[in-house]
């Protein structure tokens, strides 16, 4: 499966992608839990970050702020007025019928919820973990739990291996056998 | 209350607390085992011991403890065996398997296999059999193998069955030379060196994203050089953060003039006090062409506390290449010269067999083989 690059995950958790960038990233993120889970991180770095641009500097200087925002709108007034003449000519010579935009607006509408309709709803993702303690290697999925039981006696060594899996090795203090207990995740 | 009543609601109370309480397993309608016609393996006899059912909340606790007698049905020596255990209606997907390497059966001979296990399931759920066993491998004294091999168990057997040749090899050679006292001592250092070992619980999951990326940093594995190995180490690191350890990454270049098909990595951890940890395998399939080098990435995470639940600071690590498995189905494992902190299966179960019956009874073991 191919990944899409952490570029493009933050552009995505910043709508910052073009619609078609942000359909395919969506659709892999429905398959693919580790993409999903860097992007929960981005998404929570961008909250950290607009909770910290909340808070105001303590050596605001309130009264400089406002005189500088009031010249800035003073200057985009003047500024509007100067090519308010020029805007209205060119609009009114290239303006398209209403015919031509009510079928754009359709197709639109269309591409949309098409676009809409073929995002495969969001299952919930189970959580299956594998887990050695001193009884035995459990797992356990969604409520449910297997757990495979080290026997009485005996020293335990324990080898966690991959991907999703554990093992232990004990001697059998009954038989003198030495068993090797695998849980596997998958 | 009248005494009719009060009857009543003892009568009430006492069928609860028998519901409540565990109820013996029918372990036929729970547990079934099935072997293939032609296996070189029959059940002689399923022990159920103490199998029991218990309310637990929303939920059904099943305790299932079977000892199975199995026969050899074939005429070579059975030296492992491997079982396949699955609950498909608890936990889909999921599997467990128990192996019992380091056998010596031969034809028509039984042994043992214990399997005990604990299920956790809904109330809700059918009352169908619940556990399947089967058989996923059955390795031979020749090397010769039987069996679906669905978990790769034939690669993990023949690696348990050449390590215990070379270190029956290995005490032998101790006995013959230097006589009883000198295997007594290996048999000691051997309990020592496990002793030594601290013991840890763990858990395991897919890698995705550090659940404490502040603090992550990369750890380089410190590489144990055997100096026989057809692979070599080049560099491995894992990203770590305090209890936690994910995304091993390793590079190796085959030395040897043949491709190899897969490697197994052991490691072990070191926590902020010096302690040392045996932390396990890792398995990694590749095709690794002769004199060529490649990088391996394997999405997994491990978390590790001690059996107190204490959180292990993962400070260190050290790898070693513990088996390599050729495209022709050879197997290389180290020599005992390259004193591997881990002892293999059949050293476990000498010195343990040390351990509780003495000196004799390990001579007289190795001389069975």
């Amino acid at each position: 499966m191919t990944h899409p690059s952490e570029k493009d995950l933050a552009l995505f958790a910043g709508r910052d992608l073009h619609p078609y960038a942000r359909w395919r990233i969506a659709r892999h993120l429905h398959n693919c839990p580790s993409c999903e889970d860097v992007l929960h991180s981005f998404e929570s770095a961008k909250e950290k970050l607009r909770s910290e641009a909340r808070r105001m500097p303590a050596d605001l200087d309130w009264e400089r702020l406002a005189a500088e925002m009031t010249g800035n709108i003073r200057v985009g007034l003047a500024a509007g007025e100067c090519i308010a003449p020029v805007i209205a000519k060119s609009t009114s010579t290239r303006g398209i019928g209403w015919r031509a935009s009510a079928v754009l607006a359709s197709v639109t509408g269309l591409m949309m919820t098409a676009w809409w309709l073929s995002i495969p709803p969001r299952l919930p993702r189970r959580q299956v973990t594998v887990q050695e303690t001193a009884g035995g290697i459990e797992l356990k999925d969604n409520g449910a739990a297997l757990i495979l039981l080290h026997q009485r006696g005996g020293k335990t060594v324990l080898f966690g291996s991959s991907p999703g899996s554990l093992r232990a090795r004990y001697v059998d203090s009954e038989t003198g056998q030495v068993t090797i207990n695998n849980v596997y995740s998958q | 209350m009248c005494t009719r009543s009060k009857f009543l609601s003892l009568a009430l109370l006492g069928a609860c607390g028998l519901l409540a309480q565990s109820t013996r397993l029918d372990p036929h309608s729970t547990l079934h085992i099935t072997l293939p016609e032609d296996a070189p393996v029959t059940v002689l006899s399923a022990d159920w011991g103490e199998s029991s059912a218990s309310p637990r909340g929303g939920a059904m606790l099943l305790d299932l403890h079977t000892s199975l007698s199995l026969r050899n049905s074939q005429g070579r020596r059975i030296r492992g065996i491997t079982l396949l255990v699955t609950a498909q209606e608890v936990t889909p997907g999921g599997k467990a398997s128990v192996s019992v390497p380091s056998l010596n059966i031969g034809p028509g001979e039984a042994f043992p296999i214990r399997i005990d296990l604990r299920l956790l399931r809904p109330l809700q759920l059918g009352n169908g059999p619940l556990v399947q066993v089967g058989l996923d491998g059955v390795l031979f004294d020749d090397l010769s193998f039987y069996g679906p091999n669905k978990l790769n168990c034939r690669r993990s057997m023949t690696v348990w069955e050449l390590e215990a040749r070379r270190d029956r090899k290995h005490f032998k050679s101790v006995l013959e030379a230097s006589g009883g006292e000198a295997l007594r001592t290996e048999m000691l250092a051997s309990l020592e060196r496990q002793a030594a070992r601290a013991g840890m619980d763990a858990r395991v999951a897919r890698a995705g994203r550090g659940t404490n990326t502040v603090s992550e940093r990369q750890i380089q594995f410190a590489f144990l050089q055997t100096p026989d190995s057809p692979v070599r180490t080049e560099n491995g690191m894992m990203r770590v953060a305090a209890d936690e350890a994910r995304s091993p990454r390793l590079s190796f270049t085959n030395k040897s003039d043949k491709t190899v098909r897969a490697l197994e990595i052991g490691w072990m951890i070191k926590d902020s006090r010096g302690k040392e940890y045996v932390a396990g395998s890792i398995p990694v399939e590749l095709d690794l062409a002769p004199q060529q080098k490649t990088m391996v990435i394997q999405d997994v995470a491990f978390k590790f506390s001690e059996p107190n639940g204490q959180a292990i600071h993962i400070e260190g690590m050290t790898g070693f290449v513990s088996s390599v498995e050729y495209t022709d189905g050879r197997m290389w494992i180290p020599s005992r010269a390259s004193k591997l902190p881990t002892p293999s299966p059949e050293e476990q179960r000498l010195a343990e067999l040390y351990r509780k019956r003495g000196l004799n009874a390990v001579v007289e073991e190795l001389r069975k083989f």
